[in-house]
């Protein structure tokens, strides 16, 4: 089922990507108060999207474990998107057009249940049946982010290129 | 008429066959142990009657198999090692043949587990092999062959064979002793055994001492009460009824029975510092998880026996059976707590056993030296002290196991002589090379022997000690030396014998001048006391001597004291022997050298003793070439007659998985914090396995944890260095996560609004 989705997502990811809107970032509109920060910050976000897609699905797809250097590789990641992807928050928020904005926010909130469900994780608060539920929860939530991901990052490229 | 005769037919045929073994017919239901107030019967069949001189052991196949199958029970895991027929299973601990002498400590086993010799493959037989092991075996296996002539040696006919001793396990009875089952093992008593240990009665005599003509039903011998004294019984009439009935007092195997062949306790630990398994505490007994029926196939209670078995029922009783309500298995039995595991990933439970948290000892920067029953000798009350230090045990190590799961295991190095051929390392039995080992690898009973001789003097002057380079060693009861760390010997003391009295040390015999033309009647007096003392049985060995200045002082066969001129000038007084009018000290340089270097250590023998053994063994037998395995390595003679060493797989630590004792929940290995295994000094995976053995050498074997479990060292330094940010990461991903949630929340809220103007407008 997550395998199906995973693909299903990175398909949507994609369309949204290419049929996204051209304004999305600093390129774009200039109501972006920092643009040099936001470029650099979506350029870490992105970067770090695609790492933690590919360490987290290869393994899930191929039906790995999401252990050893792949783990390592994927948690120091997942804090350069944390950091990025809520700064990135802070400078966007009342930064976008209205298609750009419904890809950034289903990028947020996707990413706040990914960082939320990771930091969790490391908390002694759930038992093993909801370690499992969390760590569930997370790969749900990172589909969601990577949907939004690839539509905020294909619009930028889209605007750049243009 | 017909049917008359099948009938009869019937009735003889059911008077014919042997016992029913009513007792294996389905359970009635009832909760009760009956009382077993029986007969005991002996190894015909026939009632024992207490009162009668000549009455025969018990035999329990002919008293408990009336009515339980002996058969089924002899398939059972205690008794079938030797049969071939049932799967091996997990890897257990192997017997351990420990020879103190050649410093010999061989891993065994009929199962074939990895790292161990299968005993006939050096030469055990099954004769061997229970005198050998039989003290701590419960009988049968070994003890019952099949074919008590197929070894000419064996003693079987004169020692009976050694029955399942169903009350080793089975009795409640607090008379039940264990160590006088080894007495009456060591004693070749087997058919006695287990009558002396119920305290059924009372075995006088040795079949060892007999000849090996001598049956069950010889009877006592009239020509000899003191030494060659068959073994006899009187049983203790007062537990007998008028009917020769006596009460079995049979219970669940207490585990105070189990324990006598399985405890484990860290070593030189005190009593009163050892913590109970929790299982224990809470009331359980071995036997409520180490469970069986009648054919007393033991669940061991490893993940992995449903497989092994192919008996699903077995998997109830592994610690996840119990613990972790697997419907499907009918688990979550006993009351069993579910635990936690708060925080733990997991991927845990994918990649370490239950025990990897919970069992044994806490794993440390080295493993803890551990003691076992049956490698050890523990248990055996006495006048002699039975245990020994070898085999060298150590806990915890963790080892990837065959179900891929890294699991605590015990783990012991193998020290053996071999023939090497092609490679390829054959051990020598011990036993072989007592003569070529003796004058070179009994340094210490060189030294002890002379101390008891000395010990002859009486107790007047003080206790003989020797004294070499700054060590005062004492003679122990092996007849070997200790050290005795805690006198504090004067500077500049110079080697030798010499008196300790109240903490202060004097010469054996007192000074005078060697220059003087005549000694003193008092020194020539006490110099031929001790003398006296030294004075071999043999006089072919030479007559007891003092070396002192250029003077031998001799004592002759007749008393008198000779004094003769000596090549050498001894500065100190040495003790020796004058043999061919050759002066030899009764401790070579050789021993106090060996005896310096090993006392205070847990080895001993040293690598010029090593060396010595190799050239006498080459020189008895020039065809085959020997090497000694131990501490990791393979010792060999070089061509430059220097030790050469090598790595060989029979130089490979043999591992066998823990399980007990388990330990509490907060006293689990990372219940107090995650670094506990994930960080660059964490002993789980860096603690580092140095190979013990019985030779001093700087050539020693050293493995870490993350070698014995294959893991990938680098990769867990990195991993666990990771861990030293993990509190600042968790705070960077709270400080993220709560922006993301503000600016949500803050959108979510901006949205409300404007759909609110939106609605404001429409109106």
């Amino acid at each position: 089922m997550f395998k199906i989705l995973t693909v299903l997502s990175l398909v949507v990811g994609a369309m949204s990507a290419k049929c996204g809107s051209g304004s999305c970032s600093s390129a774009g509109k200039t109501s972006v108060r920092f643009p040099v920060l936001d470029k650099l910050l979506t350029l870490v976000m992105g970067l770090s999207l695609a790492v933690l897609a590919l360490t987290g699905f290869y393994a899930v797809l191929l039906g790995h474990e999401l252990t050893g250097y792949l783990l390592v590789c994927h948690t120091g990641t997942g804090g350069a998107f944390a950091g990025s992807l809520a700064l990135l928050a802070v400078l966007r928020a009342e930064a976008e057009s209205c298609c750009c904005k419904c890809l950034f926010w289903t990028l947020l909130i996707g990413g706040m249940g990914v960082v939320l469900t990771a930091v969790v994780m490391m908390q002694p608060w759930f038992g093993t049946h909801g370690q499992e539920v969390l760590v569930e929860l997370h790969r749900y939530s990172s589909l969601l982010a990577v949907v939004g991901g690839l539509g905020c990052c294909g619009s930028l490229l889209r605007a750049k290129s243009s | 008429m017909r049917a008359s005769i099948v009938l009869l037919t019937i009735g003889a045929a059911g008077l014919l066959a042997g016992p029913r073994g009513f007792a294996d017919e389905p359970w009635d239901g009832g909760r009760t142990v009956p009382v077993h107030r029986i007969p005991l019967n002996d190894c015909e069949g026939q009632d024992i009657v207490p009162s009668m001189p000549s009455a025969k052991p018990l035999s329990t196949s002919k008293t408990c198999g009336m009515c339980h199958s002996y058969e089924k029970i002899s398939g059972g895991w205690h008794f079938n090692s030797s049969s071939g027929k049932v799967p091996a299973g997990r890897s257990g601990e192997p017997w351990v043949w420990v020879d103190g002498l050649t410093g010999t400590q061989l891993p065994l086993s009929y199962r074939g587990w990895s790292g161990t010799w299968n005993p006939s493959a050096v030469g055990l037989t099954s004769w061997d092999f229970t005198k050998m092991f039989g003290r701590h075996m419960p009988g049968g296996d070994t003890g019952e062959p099949a074919d008590v002539f197929a070894d000419p040696h064996a003693r079987w006919t004169v020692s009976g064979k050694l029955e399942i001793n169903c009350l080793a396990c089975h009795s409640g009875s607090h008379a039940q002793d264990h160590s006088e089952w080894v007495r009456q093992i060591g004693r070749e008593n087997f058919a006695w055994a287990a009558t002396a240990a119920s305290g059924f009665g009372e075995v006088g005599g040795m079949a060892s001492r007999l000849k090996p003509t001598w049956t069950i039903n010889d009877g006592p011998n009239p020509d000899d009460k003191d030494y060659a004294v068959p073994p006899y019984v009187k049983y203790l009439m007062a537990q007998f009824d008028s009917k020769n009935r006596s009460v079995f007092q049979i219970q669940r195997p207490p585990d105070r029975n189990c324990l006598n062949c399985h405890s484990v306790s860290p070593s030189h630990a005190e009593k009163g510092d050892v913590d109970q398994d929790v299982h224990s505490r809470a009331g359980f007994q071995c036997v409520d998880c180490h469970r069986n029926s009648i054919n007393h196939m033991i669940v061991r209670g490893y993940e992995t026996e449903v497989a092994d078995r192919k008996d699903a029922s077995v998997g109830d009783f592994s610690c996840r059976g119990c613990h972790m309500e697997e419907p499907a298995k009918g688990g979550g039995r006993l009351g069993a707590p579910h635990p936690k595991h708060g925080g733990l990933p997991p991927v845990h439970f994918e990649k370490l056993s239950c025990t990897a948290c919970h069992s044994g000892q806490m794993p440390g920067a080295m493993p803890t030296d551990v003691r076992a029953s049956r490698a050890n000798r523990l248990g055996i009350h006495g006048r002699a002290l039975w245990f020994t230090d070898a085999p060298f045990i150590q806990e915890p190590v963790f080892v990837k196991g065959s179900d891929g799961k890294i699991a605590p295991h015990r783990v012991m190095w193998p020290a053996f002589w071999a023939r090497r051929s092609a490679g390829k390392v054959t051990p020598i039995r011990p036993d072989e090379l007592e003569k070529t080992a003796r004058g070179i690898l009994d340094a210490g009973q060189q030294v002890g022997s002379v101390l008891k001789a000395f010990a002859q003097l009486g107790d007047e002057s003080g206790e003989t000690v020797f004294v070499a380079s700054g060590k005062l060693l004492r003679a122990n009861t092996d007849g070997d030396v200790d050290l005795d760390k805690t006198f504090a010997l004067p500077a500049g003391l110079p080697s030798g014998f010499a008196l300790l009295k109240d903490g202060k040390l004097s010469p054996l015999a007192p000074n005078f001048d060697p220059a003087a033309a005549q000694l003193e009647p008092a020194v020539e007096s006490r110099l031929l006391e001790v003398l006296q003392a030294i004075a071999p049985d043999d006089a072919a060995m030479g007559a007891p001597s003092l070396a002192r200045g250029k003077k031998i002082y001799t004592r002759n066969e007749d008393g008198s004291l000779s004094v003769a001129d000596s090549t050498e000038d001894h500065a100190n007084a040495v003790w020796g022997r004058m043999a061919n009018g050759k002066f030899k000290p009764v401790v070579s340089d050789f021993a106090v050298r060996a005896v310096v270097e090993t006392a205070g250590t847990a080895q001993t023998f040293t690598e010029e003793q090593l060396a010595q053994m190799l050239q006498a063994m080459a020189a008895a037998d020039k065809s085959a070439e020997f090497v000694y395995v131990g501490r990791g390595y393979v010792f060999a003679l070089g061509k430059d007659g220097k030790l050469a060493t090598s790595s060989n797989p029979a130089a490979e630590p043999v591992f066998w998985p823990l399980a007990h004792n388990v330990r509490s929940a907060v006293a689990s290995l990372g219940a107090k914090a995650c670094t506990e295994c994930h960080s660059a000094e964490a002993a789980m995976l860096f603690g580092r396995v140095v190979a013990g053995g019985p030779l001093k050498t700087k050539t020693v074997a050293v493995k870490t944890m993350v070698e014995t479990s294959k893991l990938d060292g680098s990769y867990h330094k990195l991993f666990g260095l990771t861990f030293t940010m993990r509190p600042l990461f968790k705070m960077m991903l709270w400080g993220c996560g709560g922006l993301m949630a503000a600016v949500l929340g803050v959108g979510v809220l901006g949205g409300l609004q404007r759909f609110a103007r939106y609605l404001g407008r429409k109106e």
